[in-house]
């Protein structure tokens, strides 16, 4: 009975794709765009998935395991924990497990129009340490049907800069070359300035003491004896 | 003396420590220039005519408070569908639901905010989103939500219109977000979204293009590099659909393409020329200041570009500097249906006006 139900609710996303003629947004791809937000100690991707109206209910059925034309919760983590399985995180080489954190799905009417888009976001731990690194992103989700777009954000901390990006022409792998900076490395520059500038200020105020006194004996030595003398014998 | 300014050199590069370029950083430079209250007083003062038209509830709908909930809800996408930020229906009351003085005093609240060509633009998509509509009508789902067309456009206040306070004015539907804030005798466009589907179509016998003057000087440009700088915009491979459009506020992205610092005098002034494609929505004493502003940190700004550099054909753009960001991108295969972006990354929404 339940596979009959979910035959029927396939078939009914099937016509009314199939009876919309002019849509909003890209027809046949399964747009998945990819936002890489890297800090020390983690990489966090932002997912976000569209389904055009003609893949609409190709992928609706990926995600709606039950067949019964609702998306639940366990049914989208699961379609979340399917999509991370065909990602591909590396840092340096070494393949970085990712998490699921966050799974989000439209309603069926919103991903039949084309307009309604499933977000993930998904986290690795890594320890970023200082100096050269390269990480790779690579999705292999529903390549049939599926346009890319894969963007690093520039990282909150200066202290690590992308220094060059690769990605192939459907934009399904990105590789970045990172430089992480040694820790504190901007507070150390900081205070080895401000020591410098303290030192200068004490230097600068012994010169000057040290100028007065000099000026002072100056001063003394070059007063008249004749005076001194004088004053002393009266 | 000497030494002194030794040492304020040597604090300003232990605070500065890294090369990263003033994108990178996505720094925070100054204002833009403040192009005095006379524009403010102009909004606030239709903002005012506008609210007088309307009756309790419909006020109620217009104005929202501001904050940076309600400031996000703007989208690309047309009414019947969940935007991007997870709301169903765009701030404050559409068209539709107007009569035709009150829709003549809301579009008059929209055009006072903006320049005579800017309202133009928008009008413009709002049109070719009116046949949209009368081309999809006869064939849509009977139970399909969506909905095109100008009755579907939404005007928003948010905060209380007045010449010293802030507060922002919405305009929006389907390709259409105008967020305009307004504080501080300033106003600011940022973030905007365009598009059009159909990208060109006929009205009263005229081709319109709303969207023309983008396509052509981006075009216009790219063919003015040599092959070496057209090497350095190319960005090798295909791009879809904007990065950063709605929902995706306060991001910036890893600049590539080819620095303004290497075109020659004549292709600064292209880029510019493009560049105000967006800026000059706004009304002329701001976008003034803010081309100003852009053009002062040009040689900061990359333009990236991927697809055919032949008019008539899909391409993709991208202009980023420190304080702005565009992107331009066709939908599918063709021509007919664009989505574009204008965000400044230190000031979208005017948060610099008086912090977030």
């Amino acid at each position: 009975m339940m596979k009959r139900h979910a035959l029927f609710v396939a078939a009914f996303a099937i016509v009314l794709a199939g009876a919309r003629p002019a849509q909003s947004h890209s027809l046949d791809e399964y747009l998945q765009a990819t936002r890489i937000a890297m800090s020390r100690d983690r990489v966090v991707l932002e997912i976000g998935l569209t389904a055009g109206v003609s893949v609409a209910a190709q992928v609706f059925a990926l995600i709606d395991s039950d067949g019964d034309g609702q998306v639940s919760a366990l049914e989208i983590e699961s379609y979340g924990t399917r999509v991370l399985r065909d990602l591909v995180l590396e840092l340096d080489a070494r393949p970085y497990p990712l998490v699921l954190t966050r799974a989000e799905c439209p309603s069926w009417p919103d991903i039949r129009d084309g307009d309604g888009e499933i977000r993930l976001e998904a986290v690795a731990e890594v320890a970023l340490g200082a100096g050269h690194h390269r990480l790779r992103y690579a999705n292999g989700h529903e390549p049939a049907s599926s346009a890319y777009l894969v963007n690093a954000l520039v990282p909150a901390t200066r202290a690590i800069a992308i220094t060059a990006q690769r990605r192939d022409v459907r934009q399904r792998s990105l590789d970045l070359d990172v430089d992480v900076a040694a820790p504190y490395a901007g507070l150390r520059w900081t205070i080895i300035s401000f020591v410098g500038f303290a030192g200068l200020i004490v230097y600068r105020r012994r010169d000057r003491s040290q100028r007065l006194i000099q000026r002072a004996e100056l001063r003394t030595r070059s007063r008249p004896i004749s005076h001194v003398d004088l004053r002393n014998l009266s | 003396m000497l030494q002194l300014k030794l040492v304020a050199v040597l604090l300003l590069v232990g605070l500065v420590p890294s090369g990263l370029s003033t994108v990178q950083r996505g720094a925070a430079p100054a204002l833009s220039g403040v192009e005095g209250p006379a524009a403010a007083v102009r909004a606030v003062d239709a903002a005012n005519a506008f609210l007088a038209t309307l009756d309790d509830r419909q006020r109620a709908k217009v104005t929202l408070p501001l904050n940076a909930t309600t400031r996000t809800v703007w989208s690309n996408l047309p009414t019947g569908t969940r935007m991007q930020v997870g709301a169903t229906e765009r701030n404050g009351l559409k068209l539709g639901d107007m009569s035709r003085a009150q829709q003549d005093a809301a579009l008059a609240l929209v055009a006072s905010t903006l320049s005579r060509g800017g309202y133009q633009k928008v009008t413009r998509i709002v049109d070719a989103d009116q046949v949209l509509e009368t081309r999809t009508v006869p064939t849509r789902p009977g139970t399909s939500q969506v909905r095109f067309g100008r009755a579907e456009y939404y005007v928003a206040m948010l905060g209380t219109p007045s010449a010293d306070g802030r507060w922002m004015m919405q305009f929006g539907g389907h390709h259409l977000a105008i967020n305009v804030t307004i504080g501080a005798g300033q106003t600011i466009l940022t973030p905007t979204h365009t598009g059009a589907q159909p990208a060109t179509y006929t009205l009263n016998g005229q081709t319109i293009r709303p969207l023309g003057g983008e396509n052509d000087k981006a075009f216009k440009l790219m063919n003015a590099l040599d092959a070496a700088q057209q090497k350095q915009a190319l960005l090798g491979y295909d791009v879809r659909n904007i990065v950063l459009g709605p929902g995706e506020d306060g991001k910036v992205i890893q600049p590539e393409g080819i620095r303004a610092s290497a075109f020659r005098p004549d292709q600064r002034e292209m880029l510019l020329d493009l560049v105000s494609e967006w800026v000059d929505i706004l009304n002329d004493e701001a976008s003034a200041a803010k081309m100003a502003e852009i053009k002062a940190k040009l040689a900061d700004t990359y333009f990236a570009w991927s697809g055919s550099t032949a008019n008539g054909k899909g391409a993709y753009f991208r202009v980023q500097g420190p304080t702005v960001l565009i992107e331009y991108a066709p939908q599918g295969a063709g021509t007919d249906h664009i989505h574009t972006i204008y965000r400044d990354p230190t000031n979208d929404y005017g948060s610099k006006l008086a912090g977030r």
